[in-house]
């Protein structure tokens, strides 16, 4: 496998300038003879697909949603990092550089990193001028706050609701695009495999979910911004449609899957209140800036309401433990510093499977300090929705939390040009693996999506286009024949499965695998039952699960199926890469890897590399190869938040 | 869109309804206030009456704007109706209110029975049609007894009930329309929006009071000959 | 607590109410006890040939705007400020018996149960729903000042997930209040001043071409918007349409 990450010599701040020199141009006439297949609309997906067609390329957009809007993107709440040192608080490209390599556990490429964090400031002023309506201040400048651990406030926001702002941008630009004819918008279509001709990704086979009906897109190259694989957890923040079916099939065509063990654990989520649970909502990590996370002090209190139980009887754990940081620790610390409390005993809140799952956080401080109409300001909304869900009001009592799952951190590997190693096969967003390491900062996610659409891909794909493609395709071309009979025969075999069990339970209970051996705490032998596990719940999905009505129509259990039956295979290579990789490290924690007081330990002189997993065939196991990683700017270190 | 366009548009045609709405709302309020001279009595309405008859031309450019605004209100009325109509073919098995109040809900209703009163209205008193024993008789100075006309015909109990329905029907009209042209035009927006909510129910009170205070007096007998 | 879900059905096999009564919990949202129905609908199918529901739902946190269902007379439900997923059955009582119909509108027509084609507003955005920037030619991000009065009016109207909920509670199923969302997000921003009135006339053409009706101030979209849109954006609309009008 080709691991040639592609990145430019010379000096860090200088690669990214000279690249885009050195990357060849499409002559603009000649733009519109190429046309671009894009999967996926969300912050990356309609950024790319939007600023493609600006430059002249014919673009073909897909998404499985009714409408480009409603992509997950939609549901970020807390804000967009960006160098702009607007608050004069010593922030720079460079620092941003650091705290990203260094918030992700020295796992990510610096290069990818450094340029990340240099279009970081395009990306403001290209949201602002699309009229997105950040926070700005009374003198009309625009407003930041501190997110997720950063000393300094380079975050921009718009109220709790940033990532809506953000997408709506990009569908705005998107629908300007539509408008002229140069993107066509493909909605409730679903893609289903990605068809290679002499070894290139030159088309895609769609599955039309209204009508069930199999179509086939030939191009010059493909652009795919699926989002991550949250959903292998069944429960997480993820909308219900996410799924992993994109890349996986990817994969399995030839693509590497890099480091999919690198899950992130968001610590403020609303706890699970019952096994019929559907999915997770994450509470905004702005909460942690001046909310307090604290237990009871004595197990025989986790029954009281939090009103009766006396300051001194109180445990303030992240204080505590981490005095410099406090509650601002980043997500992977936080979140395991919450299980560990409640794996002692000390979690609070409704009792689910025999445990109470949650911990308080606290605003009563906040609220005597700063009133309440400060705090219902900051926010208000994030507590109605907490209302909502729960019943229970934050401000007369604390929030309860739990983590849950987020975001991935691994995808697709790409290169330096964000291509995967199917050549034409590029990757953005959650999709690829490139730029958050083993955890990712708070902020960083919709920097990275907008980054890699906006301000990346439009440059890079030229170069393949002009150098590397290999002239026209059509959809006539046998190749195309055989990917779709070989999803036509996938479909027809789910559409078979005639069980009495909804695909909903096994996906349930392989959610539950998932998160007892490869969640917020691993261990090799956990990992090793999982393999055991997985497997026989595939077996059993396949002998009794129930597809309800045909292929031939809006079908929510056919399309619930075909990606189910993707996480089950998935997931066997991502305990795979948990079980391999034998160090704790960001988002990845493997107990037999932790200091006597619970932290991590890395081992950077075996593992400091991305794994890279190859498809070899059905019912074979997967091969791992890997892409070393060199810090030159940023030293290995232990993180310590003490 | 075209410049043409916007005034068919859905927009377009609500603020042709809001702009004659609110000329026809000034003319109820100032018909009102005139005919409530009836209560000075005989030689001050029909001097009253007098005065508008001398005003010849005038009137007729009066009653051409008002036929003018009429005919715009009800064309836009109708075109608005049949769209909203067609916008929903299937309705729902339940769909509950939370804000629309009676009156807005029987907008379309009231306004037909204030368009068949208006024609009985003209009929009556404008044209001596409908009850023509009275409509000649003159008065001492030699002047049109509008006065004896008005209080015969409204001390029969038949036309002072039909009157008092139709005033309350136009009435309910002008409470939600008053407030509602302020909207169309935009103008009932952030702090206006309050106090100008209120204008609706104000005007349709007035009117309720003011229009069938007349035929109930003298159906009481409290107005005489 | 013991609920009956009286859900109106459109499919090959069936167009009509159909009752379906199942065992809730008051701390499972609305769509995790439909959930529940559809799972039965799949264990018993021999009793229940009309299959799962089908019903439109992603984020279920109240923002993708996917939702599309009218719940006991009310759009996502008597709840308000609240979307379908965020609705919980402690909104009801035990022994409920609670009727679900999709949006009902002519721009909206049923695909199948509860799921409705909301392409219309779509096209309403398309028609002039942005700011012609292109990527790259923006200034730097502070070099426009933009009062936090403004900033904040902007965000009200542009928190908008487009959900229909408007047009599904209008006794005319109007869009306007999701037209006038844009349009005044746009026109009140230095931004987006440049094409309000290319922006306003196309967007209102685009929303009366779809097959909306018109809106005759009753205010119900104000009552069942999810994000609490004022119906201020229609009456800012209308104006913008006639300054367009008048200036063009």
């Amino acid at each position: 496998m080709d691991l040639d990450s592609r990145v430019p010599s010379g000096p860090l701040a200088e690669k990214w300038d000279a690249h885009r020199f050195a990357l060849k141009l499409v002559n603009p006439a000649n733009k519109r003879g190429y046309r671009i297949l894009v999967v996926g609309s969300g912050l990356a997906g309609a950024s790319a697909a939007a600023t493609l067609a600006e430059l002249g390329y014919e673009v073909d957009c897909f998404c499985f949603q009714d409408s480009p809007r409603r992509a997950h993107s939609i549901a970020a709440q807390g804000g967009i990092n960006a160098a702009k040192n607007y608050q004069n608080d010593g922030d720079s490209v460079f620092r941003l550089f650091y705290d990203t390599v260094k918030g992700g556990d020295f796992r990510s490429r610096e290069a990818n990193v450094y340029r990340l964090a240099q279009v970081s400031v395009n990306i403001i002023d290209q949201c602002v001028a699309q009229g997105v309506p950040f926070a700005r201040e009374y003198g009309g400048t625009l407003a930041n706050r501190s997110f997720g651990g950063a000393q300094v406030s380079r975050t921009f926001y718009a109220r709790g609701q940033t990532g809506q702002q953000l997408l709506l941008g990009a569908y705005s630009s998107l629908n300007r695009q539509i408008a002229r004819g140069k993107v066509h918008m493909h909605n409730r279509t679903e893609m289903l495999d990605l068809v290679l001709v002499d070894g290139h990704a030159r088309g895609l086979i769609t599955r039309d979910l209204l009508t069930g009906e199999i179509k086939r897109w030939a191009g010059d190259a493909v652009v795919m911004a699926t989002g991550g694989y949250g959903n292998v957890f069944y429960l997480s923040t993820n909308a219900k449609g996410c799924n992993v079916t994109a890349t996986f099939r990817a994969f399995k065509r030839g693509a590497g899957f890099a480091n999919p063990c690198f899950t992130q654990i968001h610590p403020t989520c609303i706890p699970v209140s019952g096994d019929y649970q559907s999915k997770l909502t994450l509470m905004s990590e702005s909460l942690r800036n001046d909310g307090r996370v604290w237990v009871p002090r004595n197990k025989e209190d986790v029954a009281k309401a939090p009103g009766d139980i006396a300051e001194s009887d109180r445990y303030y754990y992240l204080e505590e433990r981490y005095p410099s940081f406090g509650n601002l620790v980043p997500r992977d610390v936080a979140s395991r510093a919450a299980k560990k409390v409640c794996d002692d005993g000390f979690g609070v809140g409704h009792v689910v499977e025999g445990r109470r799952n949650a911990v308080y956080l606290d605003f009563a401080d906040a609220i005597k300090r700063d009133g309440r109409d400060m705090v219902a300001d900051k926010y208000g909304n994030l507590f109605d929705m907490y209302e909502r869900i729960s019943g229970e009001s934050p401000y007369k009592q604390p929030m309860r939390i739990y983590p849950a799952v987020h975001y991935t951190m691994g995808g697709l590997w790409v290169d330096y040009n964000l291509m995967s190693t199917i050549p034409g096969l590029h990757v953005l967003g959650e999709a690829n693996f490139s730029d958050h390491g083993a955890n990712r900062l708070g902020a960083s996610a919709l920097m990275q999506g907008l980054a890699d659409g906006y301000f990346v891909i439009p440059y890079t794909i030229g170069n393949y286009l002009v150098t590397a493609h290999k002239g026209e395709v059509t959809t006539d071309h046998p190749a195309f024949d055989e990917t779709q009979s070989a999803v036509e025969a996938k479909q027809a075999k789910l559409v078979a499965l005639d069980g009495a069990t909804p695909v909903d339970a096994f996906h349930r209970e392989l959610g539950l695998i998932m998160w007892e051996y490869c969640g917020m705490a691993r261990t090799a032998e956990g990992l090793k039952t999982a393999l055991v596990k997985i497997p026989e719940l595939r077996e059993r999905f396949w002998k009794e699960a129930r597809v309800h009505g045909g292929g031939d129509t809006l079908n929510a259990s056919l399309e619930k199926a075909g990606r189910v039956a993707d996480f089950l295979e998935f997931a066997e290579v991502m305990v795979r890469d948990a079980l391999e990789r034998d160090e704790s490290c960001g988002g990845h924690f493997r107990e037999e890897h932790q200091t006597p007081d619970g932290e991590a330990v890395r081992h950077d002189e075996t593992y400091a590399h991305a794994a890279v997993w190859e498809f070899k065939g059905e019912g074979e196991t997967p091969v791992r190869h890997t892409e070393p990683m060199a810090f030159e700017h940023v030293k290995l270190s232990t993180r310590s938040y003490k | 869109m075209a410049r043409s366009a916007v005034w068919t548009s859905t927009i377009g045609l609500k603020v042709a309804m809001a702009a004659s709405g609110l000329g026809m709302v000034g003319f109820v309020l100032f018909h009102m206030a005139g005919n409530l001279q009836v209560f000075a009595g005989r030689d001050v309405f029909n001097a009253y009456a007098h005065f508008l008859q001398s005003l010849g031309g005038l009137l007729w450019i009066a009653r051409l704007g008002l036929i003018g605004m009429v005919a715009l209100h009800i064309w836009a009325a109708t075109k608005l109706a049949l769209r909203n109509y067609a916008a929903r073919p299937q309705g729902y098995a339940s769909l509950k209110s939370r804000r629309t109040g009676v009156y807005a809900k029987t907008m379309l209703y009231t306004g037909i029975v204030v368009l068949a009163y208006i024609g009985y209205h003209i009929a009556h008193l404008t044209l001596g049609v409908a009850h023509p024993e009275y409509f000649n008789a003159l008065d001492e100075l030699g002047r049109k007894d509008v006065y004896t006309n008005f209080v015969i015909s409204f001390s029969n109990p038949i036309i002072a009930g039909t009157y008092v329905i139709a005033n309350v029907a136009l009435a309910a009209h002008l409470a939600h329309a008053t407030t509602s042209v302020f909207r169309s035009l935009g103008l009932s927006v952030g702090r206006f929006k309050q106090p100008l909510q209120m204008v609706g129910p104000a005007v349709g009170l007035i009117v309720a009071v003011g229009n069938t205070s007349m035929p109930i007096a003298c159906w009481l007998g409290v107005l005489s000959v | 607590m013991r609920v009956t879900f009286k859900v109106w059905r459109e499919n090959d096999e069936v167009r009509g109410f159909r009752s379906y009564a199942i065992e809730a919990n008051e701390h499972m949202s609305f769509l995790e006890a439909l959930d529940v129905v559809n799972e039965m609908i799949i264990r018993e199918h021999e009793k229940y040939p009309e299959g799962p529901i089908a019903f439109d739902h992603d984020c279920r946190e109240g923002i993708c705007g996917m939702c599309s269902m009218v719940i006991d007379g009310h759009p996502h439900g008597p709840r308000q400020a609240t979307t379908t997923c965020q609705l919980h059955m402690r909104s009801f009582g035990d022994g409920d018996e609670i009727l679900v119909e999709p949006w009902r509108a002519r721009a909206f027509p049923v695909i199948k149960d509860l799921v409705v084609d909301r392409t219309a507003f779509d096209t309403i955005q398309q028609a002039g729903g942005y700011v012609s920037v292109g990527t790259g030619a923006a200034p730097d991000a502070n070099a426009l000042p933009i009062g936090k009065t403004v900033a904040d009016e902007a965000f009200d109207y542009a928190a908008c997930i487009g959900c229909g909920a408007c047009v599904a509670a209008c006794p005319n199923a109007s869009g306007m209040l999701f037209v006038g969302a844009k349009v005044v997000h746009l026109a009140i921003l230095p931004q987006g001043n440049v094409e309000r009135s290319q922006r306003v006339s196309a967007m209102v053409a685009a929303h009366d071409e779809a097959g909306f009706g018109g809106c005759t101030n009753h205010e119900e979209c104000e009552a069942a918007c999810p994000k609490e849109i004022s119906v201020d954006a229609i009456a800012k609309l209308n104006v913008e349409l006639m300054r367009a009008a008048v200036r063009s």
